[in-house]
């Protein structure tokens, strides 16, 4: 995301100068690096945004050591991914209007977190080591991350013994090399991928998908089998009605013809 | 702003070693944003170079060869110093239609025997991951390699299975996210697979799989381009040497230095040969290494110089085949003990699979032309051809393993050769190793000295033991 934004930053700045023609001190055919103060003041801060993210994304061992697995990993989501959790009780964790959260002091006996909602969160692929730790994790929604890529996907082998939900829809950077690696998670059941911009044929991987994972269940699939079903119907039940009206007919034309 | 950067350098805990350009982990961002003041804006447009083939007079380093070695020595070398060094890249074939970078099969894995190897894929993987920071041109779509992290397995019978368990120990102390699985977890991972005579399997879970070599080196080389670097369409037919005594008094009493004064470059479509003046000459030529350092005389002399670059072509086909009910997403890349390989292509039951010859049976490599009938499949469902392919390893005939560093005695002549098929893998980690070693003068990240010519001389070889039973040391080079 930062690469992308880094360059729609820079286009629109090389086509401001391209403007100034009366500038003497742009030459003609100006390279990637041009005498603009404006092109420094966003370099610089496209290389704070780059630090930020990666440092948002460090697994800090002493965080887990004093924690615990378990809320380390909640500690790192609702403080740096503005994330919501939601351990075994069922109580969910989440920042609230004024930025603040509240988590038990203390780690709680056989209390793990069972869902995670990451919508649209700066999770990368170094910031999942932060929860790899998690064994009893069943929903995990990563909707609308930028930077979670293919990498990512095949780094969710981790999750296999646990995760059964799992939302990676509109997230820009994945691709069906990446979904091709979700094979791993043999308790999966419900995948939502919808609006996958860079995937051409959601249906075909579905479909594949389903094939090879056990469990799972795509609603795009069973939208097409079921509108499979209704053609099926539909052709059965026309057919059954020309049947029908024709052996009314041929019977009408018999009893004419007796009469 | 002061106690904001203190507040910012102790919420960062952890610190891993600093890679200058490429920050994972920083203490400060205040220190990055004092270097970076002056070192990456002086406030001057980029020299570009000369529109037309011609090389210059005199260059800083010449790298010999663009593939994907040679493009990711010169982005390396010039994303440290992008002004006040001139490198330039020969390619003799600017379409790349012979070149091993752009013909091979595009995988990458972690599970080699030699610790060093393993630290270069791994790097390898990195580098893909990240190729959108580092290799993003400005006003261009960012690269896209096409990766896909399926993963590597190794199969195993239970004569190698040893071999296989030590090697695995090696794999996971330097990173690779390795597991060992037994013929039954096997099974009932992959079900579709014939696990008769198979005593252990190795699978790489992340940071392994296949991808498209023509966008990396497409993307290096625009990158490099961009950086300064120019790409000369030229053919190397020799080199003029010189050969300084040094006088007396110093140190190297009485030594001579031979070095390299220019590379004599024939130019395409005419009978003219340009001289171009030369400071570091790298060898980064691929199959044609070998003849290249024979241009030398390397090989052809008394003492060390009579030691060759024992770097030759080997040919390999690849072939396509189409198969409706294979495996299905689940196909990593699967290679035999017996040297066989193939893997899933796309989405429609395409298949890529190779073989690897024993000794006696290599294909000559004249030519790029495949043998059809090369290929006899009956390992693990029926098929059919649809294509085929052939490509050329820089094969090193001794020990299969890379050879880097500067020759003994021909003191500004380096190599990057051998890579005996891992050049796509070992590339990333071949370009920064070399810079290191240009610009700081020794390596600073892995330490590829075990790899260097003068093991040919002294015969303290470097073997990668593999897993397989008929076939020697190279086989599985996928």
């Amino acid at each position: 995301m930062a690469a992308s934004m880094r360059v729609a930053v820079r286009g629109s700045s090389l086509r401001l100068l391209e403007c100034c023609s009366g500038c003497k001190r742009i030459t003609k055919n100006v390279p990637q690096r041009s005498m603009s103060v404006i092109n420094y003041w966003t370099e610089q801060w496209l290389n704070w945004t780059t630090f930020n993210l990666r440092r948002k994304n460090v697994l800090v061992e002493k965080r887990v050591e004093y924690w615990g697995s378990e809320l380390a990993a909640a500690h790192w989501l609702l403080a740096h991914q503005n994330s919501a959790v939601q351990f075994t009780n069922g109580h969910w964790y989440a920042k609230n209007k004024k930025g603040r959260y509240y988590l038990p002091r203390d780690a709680v006996k056989d209390e793990y977190i069972i869902s995670i909602d990451a919508k649209r969160s700066r999770i990368t692929y170094d910031g999942l080591e932060n929860l790899f730790l998690l064994k009893h994790l069943k929903y995990l929604s990563l909707k609308g991350c930028p930077h979670i890529d293919d990498f990512c996907l095949a780094r969710l082998h981790h999750f296999k013994d646990s995760l059964t939900h799992l939302n990676i829809s509109e997230c820009p950077q994945i691709t069906e090399r990446g979904l091709a690696s979700l094979h791993s998670l043999k308790k999966l059941e419900r995948l939502n991928m919808k609006n996958l911009p860079q995937v051409d044929s959601p249906e075909l991987i579905s479909v594949m998908l389903e094939d090879v994972l056990p469990n799972l269940k795509l609603q795009v699939v069973s939208q097409h089998v079921a509108r499979h079903h209704d053609m099926m119907d539909a052709a059965a039940s026309w057919r059954k009605r020309t049947e029908d009206s024709l052996k009314q007919n041929t019977s009408r034309d018999e009893k004419n013809a007796k009469n | 702003m002061s106690c904001i950067a203190g507040r910012l350098a102790l919420r960062c805990l952890c610190r891993t070693k600093n890679d200058s350009t490429h920050l994972v982990r920083h203490m400060s961002f205040l220190s990055e944003f004092q270097k970076s003041l002056k070192e990456k804006h002086p406030f001057a447009p980029i020299q570009f170079g000369p529109t037309d083939n011609r090389p210059p007079d005199e260059a800083d380093i010449v790298i010999i060869g663009g593939g994907l070695v040679g493009s990711s020595i010169a982005y390396f070398l010039k994303r440290k110093i992008v002004r006040g060094m001139r490198v330039v890249v020969i390619e003799r074939d600017p379409a790349y239609t012979r070149a091993s970078s752009v013909l091979s099969v595009g995988g990458i894995h972690q599970q080699f025997s030699l610790p060093e190897n393993v630290q270069m894929s791994m790097y390898g993987a990195e580098f893909l991951r990240n190729i959108k920071e580092h290799l993003t041109v400005d006003d261009a779509d960012p690269p896209d390699v096409q990766f896909n992290p399926q993963g590597y397995l190794f199969l195993a019978t239970e004569k190698s299975a040893r071999q296989m368990k030590a090697n695995y120990d090696i794999q996971r102390e330097n990173g690779a996210k390795v597991e060992l699985l037994t013929a039954t977890k096997v099974k009932e991972k992959f079900p579709w697979i014939n696990t008769d005579g198979i005593e252990l399997a190795s699978y790489g879970t992340e940071n392994e799989g296949w991808f498209d070599p023509w966008c990396l080196l497409a993307a290096l080389k625009q990158k490099a381009k961009s950086l300064g670097v120019q790409y000369v369409h030229g053919n190397v037919t020799g080199f003029t040497l010189r050969k300084d005594k040094i006088p007396k008094g110093g140190p190297y009493d009485p030594y001579y230095d031979n070095r390299i004064r220019n590379v004599k470059i024939s130019m395409p479509n005419s009978p003219e040969m340009i001289p171009l003046s030369a400071a570091v000459v790298i060898n980064a030529a691929g199959p044609q290494a070998g003849h290249l350092s024979n241009l030398l005389k390397i090989g052809d002399g008394k003492n060390e110089m009579s030691v060759s670059l024992p770097v030759e072509p080997r040919k390999r086909y690849v072939y396509v085949c189409y198969c409706p009910s294979g495996p299905g997403l689940d196909c990593p890349l699967v290679v035999d003990p017996t040297g066989a390989y193939f893997r899933r292509e796309g989405l429609g039951g395409n298949y890529i699979a190779g073989l690897s010859p024993t000794q006696k049976e290599e294909p000559s490599v004249d030519n790029l032309n495949v043998d059809y009938d090369w290929l006899k499949i009956d390992c693990l469902f029926s098929s059919q051809i649809k294509s085929a392919w052939a490509g050329f390893y820089d094969y090193n005939t001794v020990d299969q393993n890379a050879i880097i560093g500067v020759h003994p005695i021909i003191s500004n002549f380096f190599f990057a050769n051998g890579f005996s098929g891992h050049g796509i893998q070992q590339a990333p980690a071949i370009g920064r190793a070399m810079s290191e070693l240009l610009l700081e003068q020794s390596y600073k990240t892995i330490d590829l000295s075990r790899f260097g010519f003068q093991r040919f001389i002294d015969q303290q070889l470097l073997y990668e033991t593999n897993y397989s039973s008929n076939v020697k040391t190279e086989d599985v080079n996928v």
